[in-house]
C-alpha cells in the first residue's frame, strides 16, 4: 500500500521541511509619522537642533532608527530606541540631532519588529542659517522683525516664533539657540523645560521675558536665584545666571514702541557678529571626534586555545584509555571539571578584555550649578586588528538614571557601508549620538543638574557654597589655567586652594588640554579649572564589566 | 515507549556516544581557538554539528532495533515507535547541551552574548537534530531500508533552502545566525511551527507504516 502513496509522503516531507523553521509574519499596521527638523525647519550648522517625531496609532510597541547620511555617505550614524505605546494616542518624540557641517539628510525610520512601517527623509540642503537664531513665543511680528534686523547689515538674524510646548525638554536642542524671548508672563512650563533653560543661560544663553503685569511666575523667580528683586527697578531688569543673563522688561505705556527698534533688541540680546558669540554649547566644546588609543590588548588566543587543548585532550585520553566501556560518565565528570575551570577562567577574560571597547570621556561643568555638558568617544576594536575583537553585540552601556543601551556596527541596507550605532532602551535618554566613524562611535549629553555622590563623610568638606567642590578638587590631580599660567593644585581647605606654577599641562591632563583651550578662547577673563576621574556618578557612562574609564573636566572657577 | 527510549539511548551510548560527543568537542574545540569563540561563527558551525547528530539518528544507525523491528516484533504502533526514538534523539541532543556548557560560560562572559540567545539556539539545535531525526526516520520508513535517503533528502532541502532566497528563513544555518545575531528575544512561538511539523511527521508515521507486513509478520 505505502508505495501507491511514497511520492506524495515525499513531497510533503519536503514541503514540511521547508516550512519548519518559518515562523509568522507581522502584519503592517495603520500608522502615521511626521517628522521635522530644527526650529522654523531651520538648522544652525554645527549645533544640535531637535528632531521632533510624532508617531500616530497603529502599534503597541515600535522601534525608530534616525540615520544621518553625510555628504560623502561615509560613516553613517543610526541611533535607535523604542517608542512604547503609541497605539494609546499620538506620542511625540523630541530628539536632539547634531547637524554637523557634513550632514547631508536625516533619516527617520519607523519599524515594529523587523518590519519597516514607514520611513521618511530629511534634507539639510537649503535649510542651514549660519547666524543667531531666536526662539519667540507670543511675540509680536513687528518685534520679530526687529530682532531679525537687529545685526543687519552685517548679518541677518532669524527670530522664529514657536509654541510654548516647542521649548526644549532636551539641554541639547538648545546648542543652537542664542536667545529666547517669552511674551506671556503667565506661561506655565514643564519641569524638565525649567531645568533645561536655566542650564543653558548659565552656559550664557540670554532669556527675555516681556512682562506686562509686575509678578512673573514662580519659574522666573526660580530662575533668577538669589538675585531676584521683589520690587522691579526701571523698564529693564538683568540677573546674571552663570555665563548668561534672565532679562526681565517692564514695557510701560509710553515706552511700550520701544522693542519695535532693532537696536534696543541688539543690547537685550547682546548679538554681537555670530562667529564672535560667546557661550559654551555642546556643539562648540565638542566640535568632533577625539582618536580613542585601544587600551592594554589582550590576546584571547593564548589561554582560550589552552583551555579547549586541556579539554579535548581530557576527553580523547580518557576514552582512549579504556576503549570497550561505554565512556558517557566520563565525559559528564570532565564536563563537571570544565565547568569548574571555566567559570573562573571566563571572569578573568571577560575583565581582562572589555569586550573590545576603549573610550575616552570629557565634561564641561556649567557655571552656577548649571549640570553639565559631557561628550564620551567610545573606540570599538575593528575586528580584523591582530588579537583584539569587537564584540558581535557591541558594548553594552549602562548610565544616568538607569538607562541602558548598546553601541554596535551594522551594514547599513541603503550604502551597504559599516556604521556605529547607539541603541538606547529608554526613550528620552541623557546622552545622544553626534557621530560615528568605522570604528569609533561619539556620545553626547546635556545634564541639567549636578549633584554630588553620597560617599564622602561630610567632615572632610570645607564649609563652602558648592558641596561638591571638594570632592572635584583633588590635590595634584586638578589644574588651573588662565589662559597665560599653568597651575596645579596642591592643596584645597576651608582657606581656599592653593596653587603651584607649572611649566605646562601635566602628562596625565593632556587629553583635556583641547577642551581647555576651547572653554577659555569662549571666556578668556575666566580661570579655568580641570581635572580628572571625578566627575558624579550621575553623569556617567559605564561599560558594562569593565573599570570606569578616565574622564577629564573642566569648569570655570567658582572663587 | 520508556522500553524504546532506553534502548535508543542505551545504543546510542554503546555505539555512537564516543563518536558524537568527540566530534562536538573537537570542532568547539576547533572553533574556539580559531576563531575566539565567536558566536556569530561557533554556533552557526555548530549547527552542522547537530543536523550531521540528527542525520546519524535518522538513519537509525545507533538504533539496536530499527522501527520496523519494534512495530513488527515488538508489536508497537508505528507511531509510538517513531515518537519514542525523536524522544530520544531529543535527550541525546540534551546530553550533548551538557558537554557543551563550559564552552557556553565562555562565549557568555567572553562576549557579553545574552543566556537567552544561547537559550533559543539551543532550542534551535534540538529541534533542528530531531526534525532531521524525523524525516530520515519516515524517509527510511516510507522508501525502505535505503541507508541514503536521509542525506538526499537533506542535500536537497539544503539546497533549497539556500539557493532560493524567499526560503533562507528555512535554512536552519541560517536560522540560527539570526537568532545568534539578533538584539531582543524572539520567544518561543518562533518554534512553534517546527514543533508541528515534528508532530505531523510523527502522525504520518503511524499511516505510512507498511501495515500488511505487520499483518504478514
Amino acid at each position: 500500500m505505502i508505495k501507491q502513496y511514497r511520492k506524495w509522503i515525499a513531497a510533503l516531507m519536503f514541503i514540511s521541511g521547508l516550512l519548519a523553521f518559518t515562523g509568522g509574519k507581522l502584519q503592517a499596521a495603520q500608522i502615521k509619522m511626521t517628522t521635522s527638523l530644527g526650529f522654523g525647519d531651520f538648522v544652525i550648522p554645527g549645533h544640535w537642533v531637535p528632531l521632533r517625531v510624532q508617531i500616530k496609532g497603529g502599534v503597541d510597541s515600535a522601534r525608530v532608527e534616525v540615520i544621518r547620511y553625510n555628504e560623502d555617505e561615509n560613516n553613517p550614524s543610526r541611533e535607535i530606541f523604542a517608542v512604547s505605546n503609541p497605539a494609546a494616542g499620538a506620542s511625540q518624540l523630541e530628539i536632539p540631532v547634531l547637524a554637523s557641517f557634513k550632514v547631508k539628510r536625516v533619516v527617520t525610520r519607523l519599524y515594529h519588529g523587523k518590519q519597516l512601517l514607514t520611513e521618511q527623509s530629511l534634507n539639510l540642503s537649503g535649510k542651514i542659517f549660519p547666524g543667531h537664531l531666536i526662539l519667540a513665543i507670543n511675540l509680536p511680528a513687528a518685534e520679530q522683525q526687529a530682532i531679525q534686523k537687529s545685526l543687519l547689515p552685517d548679518e541677518p538674524v532669524l527670530a522664529v516664533p514657536i509654541q510654548p510646548e516647542e521649548l526644549p525638554g532636551s539641554g541639547l536642542n538648545y546648542d543652537g539657540v542664542s536667545g529666547v524671548v517669552i511674551n506671556n508672563p503667565g506661561l506655565v512650563l514643564a519641569p524638565a523645560q525649567i531645568k533645561t533653560l536655566r542650564s543653558w543661560l548659565t552656559g550664557g544663553g540670554r532669556l527675555v521675558i516681556v512682562a506686562a503685569s509686575q509678578q512673573p511666575p514662580n519659574w522666573v523667580r526660580r530662575l533668577a536665584g538669589g538675585n531676584w528683586n521683589l520690587q522691579p527697578k526701571g523698564y529693564q531688569e538683568v540677573f546674571p545666571v552663570g555665563f548668561g543673563s534672565l532679562i526681565i522688561i517692564h514695557p510701560k505705556s509710553d515706552a511700550a514702541g520701544i522693542l519695535q527698534f532693532s537696536g534696543e533688541w541688539r543690547k537685550i540680546l547682546n548679538l554681537k557678529p555670530y562667529l564672535q558669540s560667546l557661550r559654551i554649547s555642546a556643539g562648540q566644546c565638542f566640535p568632533g571626534p577625539v582618536t580613542v588609543k585601544p587600551g592594554q590588548k589582550f590576546s584571547l588566543i593564548n589561554p582560550l586555545s589552552l583551555f579547549f587543548l586541556l579539554w579535548v585532550g581530557a576527553a580523547v585520553f580518557l576514552n582512549l584509555y579504556q576503549k570497550k566501556k561505554p565512556p558517557l560518565n566520563r565525559f559528564l565528570i570532565l564536563t563537571l571539571f570544565s565547568v569548574a575551570a571555566a567559570v573562573p577562567l571566563a571572569g578573568i577574560l571577560a575583565k581582562l578584555w572589555k569586550h573590545g571597547a576603549a573610550w575616552h570621556t570629557q565634561a564641561v561643568i556649567l557655571p552656577d550649578g548649571g549640570g553639565a555638558l559631557v561628550c564620551a568617544n567610545i573606540g570599538l576594536y575593528p575586528s580584523n586588528e591582530s588579537g583584539v575583537y569587537g564584540s558581535p553585540w557591541g558594548v553594552t552601556v549602562t548610565g544616568p538614571s538607569d538607562e541602558e543601551g548598546g553601541i554596535n556596527f551594522e551594514t547599513d541596507r541603503e550604502s551597504g557601508r559599516r556604521m556605529a550605532f547607539w541603541r538606547r532602551q529608554h526613550t528620552p535618554s541623557q546622552y545622544s549620538l553626534s557621530a560615528g566613524g568605522s570604528n569609533n562611535l561619539v556620545l553626547t549629553g546635556c545634564f541639567p543638574e549636578f549633584r554630588v555622590n553620597q560617599t564622602r563623610s561630610p567632615s572632610n568638606t570645607p564649609d563652602t557654597p558648592d558641596p561638591w567642590l571638594p570632592q572635584l578638587l583633588i590635590p595634584n590631580e586638578t589644574v588651573s589655567w588662565d589662559g597665560r599660567q599653568w597651575r596645579l593644585l596642591i592643596n584645597y581647605s576651608l582657606n581656599g586652594p592653593l596653587w603651584r606654577e607649572i611649566s605646562g599641562p601635566p602628562q596625565w591632563f593632556q587629553d583635556g588640554v583641547e577642551l581647555m583651550k576651547r572653554c577659555q578662547a569662549l571666556f578668556a577673563d575666566t580661570l579655568w579649572l580641570g581635572g580628572r576621574n571625578r566627575l558624579p556618578r550621575h553623569l556617567c557612562l559605564k561599560i558594562q564589566g569593565s573599570p570606569i574609564p578616565e574622564y577629564f573636566w573642566v569648569m570655570p572657577a567658582p572663587f | 515507549m520508556a522500553a524504546i527510549i532506553i534502548s535508543e539511548i542505551n545504543g546510542w551510548r554503546a555505539n555512537f556516544s564516543r563518536r558524537t560527543l568527540l566530534v562536538l568537542m573537537a570542532v568547539t574545540a576547533i572553533c574556539g581557538s580559531l576563531a575566539f569563540l565567536r558566536p556569530e561563527y561557533c554556533l552557526v558551525i555548530l549547527t552542522g554539528v547537530f543536523i550531521w547528530i540528527g542525520l546519524v539518528a535518522g538513519k537509525q544507525s545507533w538504533s539496536e532495533a530499527k522501527i520496523d523491528g519494534w512495530a513488527i516484533e515488538g508489536k508497537k504502533a508505528p507511531g509510538l515507535v517513531f515518537s519514542g526514538k525523536l524522544t530520544a534523539v531529543l535527550l541525546i541532543t540534551l546530553i550533548h547541551f551538557v558537554v557543551l556548557l563550559p564552552a557556553l560560560i565562555l562565549t557568555n562572559a567572553i562576549w557579553g552574548i545574552p543566556w537567552w540567545i544561547l537559550g533559543e539556539t539551543l532550542v534551535s539545535y534540538a529541534l533542528t537534530t530531531v526534525l532531521m531525526a524525523a524525516l530520515g526516520m519516515l524517509g527510511t520508513l516510507s522508501f525502505g531500508d535505503i541507508s541514503e535517503f536521509p542525506r538526499k533528502l537533506f542535500s536537497a532541502l539544503f539546497l533549497a533552502v539556500t539557493c532560493i532566497p524567499g526560503l533562507w528563513d528555512s535554512n536552519p544555518v541560517w536560522q540560527v545566525w539570526n537568532l545568534v545575531t539578533s538584539k531582543s528575544p524572539g520567544g518561543m512561538v518562533q518554534f512553534i511551527p517546527n514543533l508541528i511539523v515534528i508532530v505531523l511527521l510523527a502522525l504520518v508515521a503511524q499511516f505510512c507504516f507498511p501495515r500488511e507486513a505487520v499483518e504478514g509478520g
